[in-house]
């Protein structure tokens, strides 16, 4: 063993900075009603979470506490029905996207996994940041719940024309390879 | 004579009767040189001055003076011995009193409130102390210093003697009067004082119920009546009591008044010498001071037998068993159990009815019931906690009531529904019960204790305590070995999975998850001068920063910090949460925006606003804090002024430091620094060295945590089991032992709280065994784990009788007793219960 490997965890400097974070934030369509204060205190309270390829970022089944935005890399999301695994919708940077938003609002278990197909950097929220958040700004939570369920309504369609198209073959391919 | 039956005096005239005497005697002596002054003084007057006579003026003088500094000597040795008189007898009667008192009845205890125990043990027996102490020898002295300046008087004019005399009479019935309404004054004051203590007793012990239900105005409201209360007894308590003196005040003046009057006449007239005049003067103001001492001792001897009474009235209840047999050794019992119609009643209610039931040794006995149907009550009863209203209760054929409570604490533990932990360690709690045996020889050994804290399933706990604790100095000198050998594991062994959580100290580096002071500092002292609230004032520091051209740089950082901070987090509030992610505090946030406003948009000039900004600096952890990011090249600047630090101004031998530090990446090996062998203040944060003052956690990781997350758990179990195959962890269990569990076990979460008790209660190891749903608050696994203990390590060596709410765990036991409204309505084994399909049966199906 060789000592770079404690030095993995060096800082990415100014890379990690609010501002940095809050523009990143602007771009996603999730965000596109949100106060600049509050979208800033987001930033604040996000995490960096870096996951090497071909690991889980998220187990079916484990209880879900955090929203995840891709900042980098592309992931895959699958689901395990009666034993086999299906692979429900690809996502990667380009299309400013994310998964979890649901887990900002209650308490549940993991219905997919989540596969980092390449190098993955994600920003996280916890439900816990977004309920402080929101404690603090209360007239905006009615506002941001609906936007997370239009949004969940939008890839429900997303995820079920993506079945729909590969209803005979693909969808029932292994996980963790890309199309 | 019970202890709460004997008078105040019983104590004084039976106590320290040498020392009592002796200081008679010295009050005795005392007293003549009291008088001597008096007829100094008629001579002076009389024969030296009348003489015209210096030698005989010089001769009595100074007699005088040695007979004043003699008698001033002496009172103040009587005081002294007074005082020591009256604490030594009050230690006896405060000992005397609490045996007492701990072996009243529980059921006394159930009606008295603790706030008046308390009250009574403590303030309410001191005042009486003070009393004790002159109770013999000041009347004594008094009257007979009363009765020889009388004399004395009588001697040189019996006229006016009886003059001064008429006034006394009229204080004999009026301070007696005064004294009565005092005395009723004082009990109220006493107990309101005692409810006050009630009140506020409570209110402490439920203090979560207060905060959970904001009830402060509430208890305010309870306690401020009270406080009223108490103001008017108060109040007129004292009118009285100034009232005595005033009168006292009175009468003393009248003396001199009648003297002049009557004295002046006849000195004028030439029936009266001078010098006799200035003598009787002398001793009427003298006379006048033993009075007033009998008033007063008058005065306290009713305060203090008041006050006794009231302490005393309140446990006047003989205790029900004696502690110790008579002329024999305690039994030692096989554990066989009869209750022969027994029922409990408190005043009507039948709490229990017409037990009877036999346990034979070492058959364990499962006793259910719906909840108040008698069975806790009925545990008691079998542990001579309670006594049996009708029929009888026999251990070996004996009646309970006839043995002592020596005889059945050696046979009997009894674990309850609520157990108290007592304030210490978790050790002194675990050995409480074999220690109470009182031979503090036959305590367990280390590896009997450990294994009974395996058994009870309080390793994992115990484990955490002593992780967490930083153990003295000379402790971890002895263990030094191990420890450092569990962080080569963690470091060597272990190092690919630990490499994701803790960032491994590494002099090389700049380490992102430690602080800037961690990081320029890179070590601890054991004198604390390089802690970080000191640091900005430190003077090594100031020069290593200064010498580095780091000062600006770290202040500005600070400055940025404290701008980012505030502007994001002003209008939070103290919310920790948000705070988190900032070296600064919730309640920082205040100061430093004044800071900031005073800064405007200039430079921080005042020592004291850069000492303030460099406070945050040193406390940034780049990896932890978001709230900003260290700028480009800081970190290296840092990492060079470590190792300026180290090597020129601690005197490290870094060459050494770095060489260790890869030996133990690559071999898994730990060399010591060469230089370091002495104890030293500074210790660096190399691989090899100890540092005292953190956490066993912090020195066997040896590094900046990266993240808190359920990974952390799993690898914490990892390095546990490598620590047990190494046979390691009984050396932190050991630590753990020590940790201080708080008032009534308040640091232990409840299941710990009952682990403890029913580890305490099985250390004893007695052939009895009564479990008071003992397992209820634990969760099933650890319930699981004490029923297995139960089933095989007891079975066939202890009585046991469980209180079990849960029925499926009752197959296990020999035979199951149900009871009903307190009494017994099936009995038998699980099979020939179910079999019955009577009440058990279904109370099993209803679960
Ligand atoms: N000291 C006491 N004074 C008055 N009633 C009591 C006392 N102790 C217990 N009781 C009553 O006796 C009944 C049985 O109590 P207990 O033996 O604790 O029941 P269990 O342990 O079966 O739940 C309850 O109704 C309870 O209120
Ligand atoms: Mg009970």
């Amino acid at each position: 063993m060789n000592s770079s490997t404690n030095n993995k965890h060096r800082h990415n400097g100014e890379g990690s900075s609010i501002d940095r974070k809050t523009a990143f934030l602007q771009q996603l369509p999730f965000f596109h009603e949100t106060a600049l204060e509050t979208l800033r205190l987001y930033a604040y309270l996000a995490n960096i979470e870096k996951f090497p390829a071909n690991e889980p970022i998220t187990v079916q089944g484990e209880p879900a506490d955090r929203m995840y935005l891709i900042v980098s890399g592309r992931i895959g999301i699958c689901a395990e029905h009666r034993g086999r695994q299906f692979h429900l919708q690809l996502l990667s940077a380009d299309g400013f996207n994310y998964f979890g938003e649901l887990a900002l609002l209650a308490e549940f278990d993991w219905l997919f996994s989540a596969f980092a197909l390449t190098d993955v950097t994600a920003l996280t929220i916890t439900r816990e940041a977004f309920h402080k958040v929101m404690e603090k700004y209360p007239e905006q939570l009615p506002k941001t719940v609906s936007r997370i369920i239009k949004l969940r309504i939008e890839r429900f369609v997303d995820q079920t024309h993506y079945l729909l198209d590969h209803l005979k073959e693909e969808a029932w391919r292994e996980c963790g390879s890309e199309e | 004579m019970l202890i709460t039956r004997r008078p105040l005096l019983y104590w004084v005239l039976t106590r320290h009767r040498p020392l009592q005497l002796l200081l008679l005697a010295v009050i005795l002596v005392s007293l003549f040189f009291r008088v001597f002054p008096l007829e100094m003084q008629k001579r002076i007057v009389n024969q030296a001055i009348h003489l015209r006579d210096e030698q005989l003026l010089f001769l009595y003088c100074a007699l005088y003076i040695g007979a004043i500094t003699l008698a001033s000597l002496l009172k103040y040795l009587i005081n002294v011995m007074q005082t020591v008189i009256g604490q030594k007898i009050l230690v006896g009667m405060r000992n005397e009193l609490y045996h007492h008192i701990l072996q009243l009845p529980l059921q006394f205890y159930r009606k008295m409130q603790p706030g008046t125990v308390i009250s009574a043990m403590t303030a309410e027996l001191n005042a009486i102390g003070l009393f004790l102490g002159g109770a013999l020898a000041i009347p004594v002295t008094s009257i007979l210093t009363f009765l020889v300046f009388l004399g004395f008087m009588f001697s040189m004019s019996p006229l006016l003697t009886l003059l001064t005399l008429t006034v006394y009479p009229f204080e004999l019935v009026i301070i007696p009067l005064l004294q009565r309404r005092y005395n009723r004054f004082n009990k109220k004051r006493i107990r309101n004082t005692r409810s006050m203590g009630n009140i506020v007793n409570e209110a402490v012990s439920g203090i979560h119920e207060v905060h959970s239900n904001s009830s402060f105005a509430l208890e305010e409201k309870r306690m401020a009546a009270y406080v009223n209360r108490l103001y008017h007894i108060l109040k007129k308590l004292f009118i009285v009591k100034y009232g005595m003196k005033f009168a006292n005040n009175m009468f003393q003046s009248f003396g001199p008044f009648i003297l002049f009057l009557v004295g002046g006449y006849l000195a004028i007239h030439g029936q009266f010498t001078l010098g006799a005049l200035v003598a009787f003067l002398s001793a009427c103001e003298k006379i006048y001071d033993p009075w007033k001492e009998m008033m007063e001792y008058y005065q306290e001897y009713q305060d203090a037998s008041v006050r006794y009474r009231q302490i005393m009235k309140i446990f006047d209840l003989p205790p029900e068993h004696p502690l110790l047999p008579e002329g024999r050794e305690p039994y030692r019992l096989r554990g066989d159990i009869e209750l022969k119609e027994t029922g409990f009643s408190i005043g009507a209610v039948k709490l229990l009815d017409g037990i009877t039931a036999r346990i034979r040794p070492n058959e364990q006995i499962a006793l259910v019931g719906s909840s108040g149907s008698g069975k806790s009550t009925l545990a008691l009863l079998v542990a001579q906690l309670y006594n049996a209203s009708h029929g009888s209760i026999l251990l070996d054929g004996r009646e309970i009531n006839t043995l002592s409570k020596a005889d059945i604490s050696r046979n009997i533990t009894m674990i309850s529904q609520q157990p108290f932990i007592f304030t210490g360690t978790v050790r002194d709690n675990l050995l409480y019960a074999v220690r109470a045996g009182g031979d503090d020889k036959n305590l367990p050994d280390r590896s009997s204790l450990l294994s009974m804290v395996r058994d009870v399933g309080l390793e994992e706990d115990i484990l955490r305590f002593g992780l967490n604790m930083a153990p003295p100095r000379e402790r971890i000198m002895l263990l030094l070995d191990k420890f450092l050998h569990m962080r080569s594991i963690i470091q060597g062994e272990l190092n690919e999975q630990f490499a994701g959580i803790i960032e491994f100290y590494d002099c090389h580096y700049f380490l992102t998850y430690c602080s800037l002071r961690d990081n320029i500092i890179f070590g601890d002292s054991l004198s604390g001068e390089f802690d970080t609230e000191h640091l900005p004032d430190n003077k090594v520091f100031r020069k290593l920063i200064d010498e580095r051209g780091l000062e600006e740089d770290l202040v500005a950082l600070g400055l940025d910090i404290a701008r980012k901070t505030v502007h994001l987090l002003k209008d939070i509030g103290e919310d920790e949460f948000f705070f988190e992610r900032s070296p600064m505090q919730a309640n920082e946030l205040e100061n430093y925006a004044t800071l900031l406003d005073d800064l405007g948009n200039g430079s921080p000039r005042q020592r004291q606003q850069r000492n303030q900004l460099l406070l945050l600096t040193l406390r940034f952890v780049p990896g932890r804090h978001s709230i900003t990011g260290l700028p480009e090249g800081l970190d290296d600047k840092i990492v060079a002024a470590r190792h300026y630090f180290l090597e020129h101004l601690m005197g490290v031998d870094i060459e050494a430091c770095f060489t260790s530090t890869s030996r133990l990446r690559e071999s898994g090996v730990l060399a010591s620094l060469p230089m370091y062998t002495d104890p030293r203040d500074f210790i660096p944060f190399c691989p090899a060295e100890y540092l005292y003052r953190h956490s066993l956690k912090d020195n066997i990781f040896f590094g900046g945590i990266i993240r808190e997350t359920p990974d952390e758990e799993r690898l914490y179990s990892v390095a546990m089991d490598a620590f047990a195959r190494q046979g390691l962890l009984d050396e932190i269990l050991d630590i753990g032992l020590d940790f201080e569990v708080g008032s009534k076990g308040d640091r232990l979460s409840g299941g710990q709280r009952q682990k403890v008790a029913i580890a305490r209660a099985l250390l004893k190891d007695t052939p009895i065994l009564i479990m008071d749903e003992a397992t209820a608050s634990l969760d099933n696994q650890s319930q699981a784990l004490i029923q297995k203990l139960i089933d095989t390590r007891y079975k066939g060596h202890k009585t046991i009788i469980a209180v079990i709410h849960r029925l499926d765990l009752t197959p296990t036991y020999d035979r199951i007793i149900v009871l009903k409204a307190g009494a017994v309505i099936e009995q038998g084994t699980y099979a020939e219960l179910m079999d019955r399909q009577g009440v058990f049966y279904e109370l099993v199906h209803k679960q």
